[in-house]
């Protein structure tokens, strides 16, 4: 279902995803969705557990078993490329779980962000003082930050590989409302640069408020898609659980 | 905006212990070092003199040359079993293409020593290059595919030698497997060399930080857009390098080359590495705990040959001292996830 108008994406998206199945094994998580973000525009995905996500964001980056259907990056087909081509090429996901090098310190976890993606304009120092305890603890081992930091480091790592799509799977996940604030207020800034961005977020209230559209999620199809502003939240609800 | 601080964490002396835990695996093998130096200083007057010391330093050279290389591997958590192998048809392979004596019955075809050399360091960076083939284009599991490979290796000496023994090797490969200069051995200079490479590798370049970060947590390298595979492919075929110089300089070493000759080895690199406390989970350790691991392994072979033990004894003793290791080894890795949040 549609509600309003939904095509924000303009002619050009940035990401077009057409008709994309995601299996694991045998499994088939995604059952053939449509999907487009522009430049600079910020798109929610809603959905309960296991509605297919994560599925979704690990096959844009590369990381899944297998794909049929099409995800087109500037135009270009994605398909069968190497994930470290994909980053490399200008998409960068914040995974699930953060997952850092614990062993490593903070800079040498941001560093690898600014190494393996597009070169670009944005430097260690932007990143810093957007999240100025990162400087001070820049020696520290990833293992000794606390939670909302690691997510910063997270954050900071995947800006620094200069992406022109951000892909943010869970930013918030575990984390106390102070740090999720501090971390979503550093969304829009990303947007200024003309970036897009995918928040999949289990927090939907924040979640929406930060999006220009939204699709919601159900067992592996899109069950709504609309912009926030002009969709009820019963609706929403409705379409979440599929009721 | 911190969060608050593990409670377990805020009293400095648990703080401290917490330190001690997590330094586990640098700590035990050099109490290991030192109570193994202690008490053959005590039991054996021999042992404790220069020229020991100089012994050990050369008994250890050829494993250690190896243990630099799958220093990398393990790193990666990953494993290599065939680098004997490919030491042995390194050695074979100098030894092939160089001037036998007459009465050496093997068909080889002589060349220059430097090509000899060459092709010899070309043919382990081939077999590394099929080891790095099968993990990361075919999926198979380091264990299996260089399982396999320690036979192909073998099955190539055989060929090459056809049960005979092969002496002669390149100049440059006899003087620094065999020669010394002002008296410090070249072998045990080597070692040095590529020691000192394999850690500035592996603490000060890009390359180095990636070993760790895939073996560290391999799904976050993947994600982030490190050619992981490039990264297993590179340290296969440093592994099998590193183990066909070993082989070359061993046999010089040795004075001659045969099949199997390297096979004691295999066992010798990898408890040098595991008992240094690199985590065979990947990620931790390093070519500083591998020359701990080396120098335990080396004064435990030496040491045993200065004390009145019965020599069959020795094996099982030699057996029991690395399960104690090990066990170190993997109980240092359950200490650290147990005491300390990982965030992965
Ligand atoms: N590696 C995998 N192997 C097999 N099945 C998987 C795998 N990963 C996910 N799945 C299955 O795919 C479906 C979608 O999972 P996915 O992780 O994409 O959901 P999600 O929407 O991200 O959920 P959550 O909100 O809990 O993170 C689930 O049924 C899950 O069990
Ligand atoms: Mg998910």
């Amino acid at each position: 279902m549609v509600v309003g108008d939904a095509s924000g994406a303009g002619p050009q998206p940035l990401l077009s995803v057409r008709r994309l199945k995601v299996f694991h094994g045998k499994f088939e998580a995604v059952h053939g969705v449509d999907m487009d973000v522009g430049e600079g525009e910020i798109v929610s995905i809603i959905g309960a557990n296991g509605a297919g996500k994560s599925s979704l964001m690990k096959a844009i980056i590369g990381q899944v078993d297998r794909v049929e259907g099409d995800i087109r990056f500037d135009g270009q087909s994605l398909a069968g490329r190497a994930t470290a081509d994909i980053v490399a090429g200008g998409i960068a996901l914040i995974p699930e779980g953060r997952r850092l090098f614990p062993s490593l310190s903070v800079e040498e976890n941001l560093a690898l962000g600014w190494e393996v993606g597009r070169k670009g304009e944005i430097t260690l120092d932007d990143v810093f003082e957007l999240f100025p305890i990162l400087r001070e603890r820049r020696r520290q081992k990833a293992r000794e930050l606390s939670g909302g930091q690691q997510q910063m480091v997270a954050v900071g790592r995947a800006m620094l590989s200069n992406p022109r799509l951000l892909l943010c799977d869970e930013i918030s996940l575990g984390l106390a409302p102070t740090i999720i604030n501090d971390i979503y207020k550093v969304i829009p800034s990303i947007r200024e640069r003309g970036i897009g961005i995918i928040v999949v977020d289990q927090d939907i209230g924040r979640s929406l408020a930060v999006a220009d559209r939204f699709y919601c999620m159900l067992e592996g199809d899109f069950s709504l898609t609309g912009r926030p502003r002009e969709t009820d939240r019963d609706t929403v609800m409705k379409h979440y659980f599929g009721l | 905006m911190t969060m608050p601080a593990q409670p377990s964490l805020r009293k400095p002396a648990m703080r401290r212990r917490a330190f001690l835990r997590s330094q586990m695996r640098n700590i035990a093998p050099f109490v290991t070092l030192i109570a193994l130096v202690a008490f053959f200083w005590v039991a054996s007057p021999s042992f404790a003199t220069m020229d020991n010391v100089a012994n050990i330093l050369t008994q250890i050279s050829v494993a250690g040359i190896m243990a630099v290389g799958l220093t990398f591997v393990i790193l990666c958590a990953e494993i290599d079993l065939s680098f004997a192998a490919i030491a042995n048809a390194a050695g074979i392979v100098v030894a092939y293409f160089t001037t036998q004596a007459s009465y050496v019955n093997v068909h080889n075809i002589p060349l220059p020593g430097g090509v000899a050399i060459v092709l010899a360091i070309l043919a382990s960076a081939v077999l590394g290059l099929v080891n790095a083939f099968g993990l990361t284009v075919i999926g198979l599991p380091s264990f299996i595919m260089t399982l396999a490979m320690m036979q192909i290796a073998a099955g190539i000496c055989a060929l090459l030698v056809r049960g005979q023994i092969v002496y002669a090797v390149p100049d440059l490969v006899k003087e620094l497997g065999a020669g010394s200069i002002g008296g410090v051995p070249w072998i045990v200079i080597v070692l040095a060399a590529f020691l000192l490479v394999g850690h500035i590798v592996l603490t000060y370049t890009r390359f180095g930080r990636y070993v760790y970060m895939v073996g560290g947590n391999r799904e976050a390298a993947e994600y982030s857009g490190v050619n992981v595979n490039r990264v297993l492919a590179a340290v296969l075929v440093i592994s099998a390098v590193c183990a066909g110089v070993a082989g070359m300089l061993g046999v010089a070493h040795f004075g001659s080359a045969q099949q199997n000759e390297f096979d004691g080895y295999l066992l010798d690199a990898i408890a040098a590495v595991v008992v240094g406390g690199t985590s065979l989970f990947g990620g931790r350790g390093g070519i500083g705990n591998t020359i701990i691991g080396l120098f335990v392994l080396g004064v435990l072979n030496n040491g045993l040959d200065h004390v009145q033990i019965d020599s069959f004894l020795k094996i099982l003793i030699r057996g029991l001292i690395l399960l104690a290791a090990l066990i170190i080894n993997v109980y240092a890795q359950n200490l650290r996830s147990g005491s300390v949040q990982e965030a992965d």
